[in-house]
């Protein structure tokens, strides 16, 4: 039988707090004043480095990157919003929510290189390797959250996925499992409207991502993933809810993939450009740089030194890169198994008496 | 520093060189466009990976440039630390000056040229066989080349004048596959294999680009809808003298016939909606469209290109001429965004302004029909009262998908076509 018309976006309203305009809508909530200065600084330096991480494509020095312009405040708010103790289980699009966490920014690269590096995740960053399997991130995260249940650890886990992979299988089986055992997750949508050429009406017949909560039996909520005082005050509220052990949550982030869906894409074959231009009217960064020129927080002179020290910490990402690539190559066997298995052993040491005698 | 060409998709083999956004001399900063290539699926722009002085341009626009070739040579290059030294990620750097065929050699497990399409087994079997894919004629869909093909290359290769032994197919592997690769060049390839025989002046070149999208475009609209075309004759002499005295009114601006033409499309077409349509095969649903957007055939010496007037039912003659004028230029320039060149209902196509009388134009798929243009000349025509005089004379082809309208109904779009544009005053009935 139908649903009434529109009641699934009225029963999953879109939250916001920070509107296209940069007015304050609701609550600063958990977060002040200063402290959006510098999530804003951090968004304009991540943004100079997505776009140049795209270049570095063009330019033959890395393989295929995938783009996050446009999620900066989707990724930035589900990462801060999670507490130290808390885990991130990220895609292979999540570079600033994983920077946010302690991931360093070059492993965006190293993923694209190729890089074994990319392996080597801060511990204390408590963040899984980015997940390149559309939806599989779910499942881990399933199992992460549980096991974090089963050793009663004060901690949550937030996995993110796109409107793509919520069509996926994987993600159904692992809402499933994760609402009957009840486990601290927060199911992060990152719904930026189009899995590569595929629009999210032919995505799903829903109207939204949330209510597919419904069918879980969990909670879901949408949020206005462009804005980052609402996404970080919503996931702070459910981490904090699903280490008392309310969880599972299903969170949809409605936001936009400003961008390709890869370096291997063009989106201007299959969607138009004015979708795009409306889209840019939102920008989350657009809408935080308003909000603070409105509030005297930041003026043009604050907004050329954010530039500045964006390029200058860019540049030094990729020095950081750039020094990586140098390394020995048996770096291959250092970032998978915290102990080399017997096997590995004997393979590293075959390896680099091959590569001596290469070298000859 | 040489930069060589990186893969810039997702295992790219070659490119087509577009536009070079510099030349040789030029001072380019780093990250500034450099140039633009084309793949199989976009065209791409690159951004200079140093800041320096452009030293040496080796491709020229319209050259097919290869994964791992020297592109360009820069120097004085300040920049240079800020890339890896030009090593191309995840592409097999073959040596500096060889060529594709050479290459091929030089390497029993290269790639043979791209346009072979096979899975990854079946490129191996070739190998193992000693087999050249590019030798190969595929029999799989869209020339795929399976496994048969393969063993059926090796077996025909190993079989000595009039003799059959199949046996020998299975000591192929130990012929060195090096050996086989050397016949990849075109003139040896000709005495075994059934495809195209090449004599020794013949040239070969990839089907990329824009010439690899109307192949593609025009194989799977053939392939799909049931083409018929419908010719009608159209006495057009108030046709002409409305053209010459709207033009007179116009003036300096000049129209062709195409915008009235166009109105009177949208015009009928409101009459009938089942050639304002589209096939969706996939759901099984025919749609009609209630907008009336028409797309035009442009002629181009890069290829044909269906530049969409949008909204041809709500725009004024006089708005048609100068979107017209806007699409066919910007279509020649190539200045044209995918919004402009995509979401036809209905196309037009006047091959008549080149010569052709009649022709049978290809549905623009999933389009259920396009109209064909012929040239407007003068003829004799036998009169009501079977007086014979000299009349201007068009004829009109319409080109209908068939599983979607029938003939009936296409004959009827044409004479109501035809009425229209023989008298054209019922055109002022269209004023909008």
């Amino acid at each position: 039988m139908p649903m009434q018309a529109g009641s699934m976006e009225e029963q999953f309203p879109l939250i916001q707090r920070l509107n296209e305009d940069g007015e304050l809508v609701g609550e600063l909530g958990i977060v002040d004043e200063q402290g959006l200065v510098d999530v804003y600084r951090s968004m304009v330096m991540l943004r100079r480095f997505d776009e140049r991480a795209w270049n570095l494509q063009r330019q033959g020095v890395i393989g295929t990157y995938a783009p996050f312009k446009g999620q900066e405040a989707a990724q930035l708010g589900a990462a801060y919003g999670l507490g130290a103790r808390d885990w991130l289980v990220p895609t292979y699009r999540d570079w600033a929510a994983c920077w946010a966490r302690g991931v360093p920014l070059e492993h965006g690269l190293f993923f694209a290189k190729g890089h074994p590096r990319m392996g080597a995740v801060p511990e204390e960053a408590r963040v899984f390797p980015a997940q390149v399997v559309i939806a599989a991130q779910t499942l881990h995260g399933v199992g992460l959250a549980w096991s974090l249940k089963l050793r009663r650890e004060a901690a949550a886990a937030l996995v993110t996925f796109g409107d793509g992979a919520a069509s996926q299988g994987d993600t159904h089986e692992a809402m499933n499992f994760g609402s009957v055992f009840g486990v601290p997750l927060i199911f992060f949508c990152e719904n930026n409207h189009w899995a590569i050429s595929v629009p999210l009406e032919r995505q799903m017949r829903s109207e939204t991502v949330a209510q597919r909560a419904l069918a879980y039996g969990m909670e879901g909520f949408r949020v206005d993933g462009n804005d980052y005082v609402a996404v970080v005050n919503l996931v702070h509220d459910l981490a904090e809810r699903a280490r008392r052990g309310e969880g599972p949550f299903l969170v949809e982030a409605v936001t936009y993939r400003l961008g390709a869906h890869t370096t291997a894409d063009d989106p201007t074959k299959y969607r138009a450009s004015d979708e795009e231009q409306r889209w840019e009217q939102r920008d989350p960064i657009r809408r935080l740089e308003r909000f603070l020129l409105g509030r005297g927080l930041l003026d043009d002179a604050g907004i050329a030194e954010a530039e500045e020290a964006a390029l200058q910490e860019v540049e030094a990402t990729l020095e950081r890169f750039r020094q990586a690539l140098e390394e020995d190559p048996a770096v291959l066997f250092d970032h998978v198994y915290a102990e080399l298995t017997p096997q590995l052993a004997a393979q590293r040491d075959r390896f680099v008496a091959r590569a001596k005698e290469v070298e000859h | 520093m040489e930069w060589k060409f990186p893969d810039v998709g997702e295992g790219l083999h070659e490119a087509q060189v577009v536009a070079w956004h510099v030349h040789e001399g030029d001072h380019v900063e780093r990250d500034a466009p450099l140039l633009d290539v084309e793949t199989d699926k976009s065209v791409v722009t690159i951004p200079s990976p140093v800041a320096g002085t452009v030293e040496k341009v080796l491709f020229r626009e319209g050259d097919t440039v290869h994964v791992g070739e020297v592109v360009v040579v820069f120097g004085g290059a300040d920049g240079v630390a800020s890339d890896d030294g030009g090593r191309s990620s995840g592409a097999p750097a073959p040596a500096a000056e060889v060529s594709p065929t050479v290459d091929a050699t030089a390497s029993p497990s290269a790639e043979p040229s791209p346009v072979v399409l096979a899975t990854p087994a079946v490129r191996r079997l070739a190998r193992e066989l000693g087999v050249a894919l590019t030798e190969v004629r595929g029999t799989g869909e869209r020339g795929r080349v399976l496994a048969e093909d393969v063993r059926r290359a090796a077996e025909q290769r190993s079989e000595p004048a009039g003799g059959h032994q199949p046996e020998q197919v299975q000591g192929a592997p130990g012929q060195p596959a090096r050996a086989r690769a050397e016949t990849v060049a075109p003139v040896e390839s000709a005495s075994e294999t059934p495809a195209v025989e090449l004599q020794p002046a013949d040239q070969r070149r990839p089907l990329v680009g824009v010439r690899r999208r109307i192949a593609d475009n025009m194989a799977r609209a053939w392939a799909h809808a049931v083409h018929v075309t419908v010719v009608e004759e159209l006495v057009v002499d108030e046709l002409v003298a409305l053209r010459e005295r709207i033009n007179a009114y116009l003036a300096p601006q000049r129209m062709s016939y195409l915008p009235l033409v166009v109105k009177a499309v949208a015009s009928v077409l409101a009459r009938f909606p089942e050639f304002n349509a589209s096939l969706d095969e996939e759901a099984r649903e025919i749609v009609v469209h209630a907008q009336r957007h028409i797309g035009i055939a442009v002629d181009d010496p890069e290829g044909l290109l269906v530049p969409v007037v949008r909204d041809a039912d709500r725009r004024s003659v006089r708005e048609l001429v100068t979107e017209l004028g806007r699409l066919i230029e910007g279509a020649r320039q190539h200045t044209l965004g995918p919004a402009d060149l995509t979401g036809s209902t209905f196309t037009i196509t006047n091959f008549g302004s080149i010569g052709g009388i009649v022709a049978t134009p290809i549905i623009n798929y999933p389009n259920v029909a396009i109209l064909g243009m012929g040239p407007i000349r003068r003829r004799a025509v036998v009169r009501a009262d079977d007086r014979v005089e000299p009349a201007s004379v068009m004829f009109l082809s319409l080109t209908f998908d068939h599983r979607v309208v029938d003939g009936g109904a296409a004959s009827r779009f044409l004479v109501a076509l035809k009425a229209m544009l023989e008298n054209p005053a019922a055109l002022l009935t269209e004023l909008v």
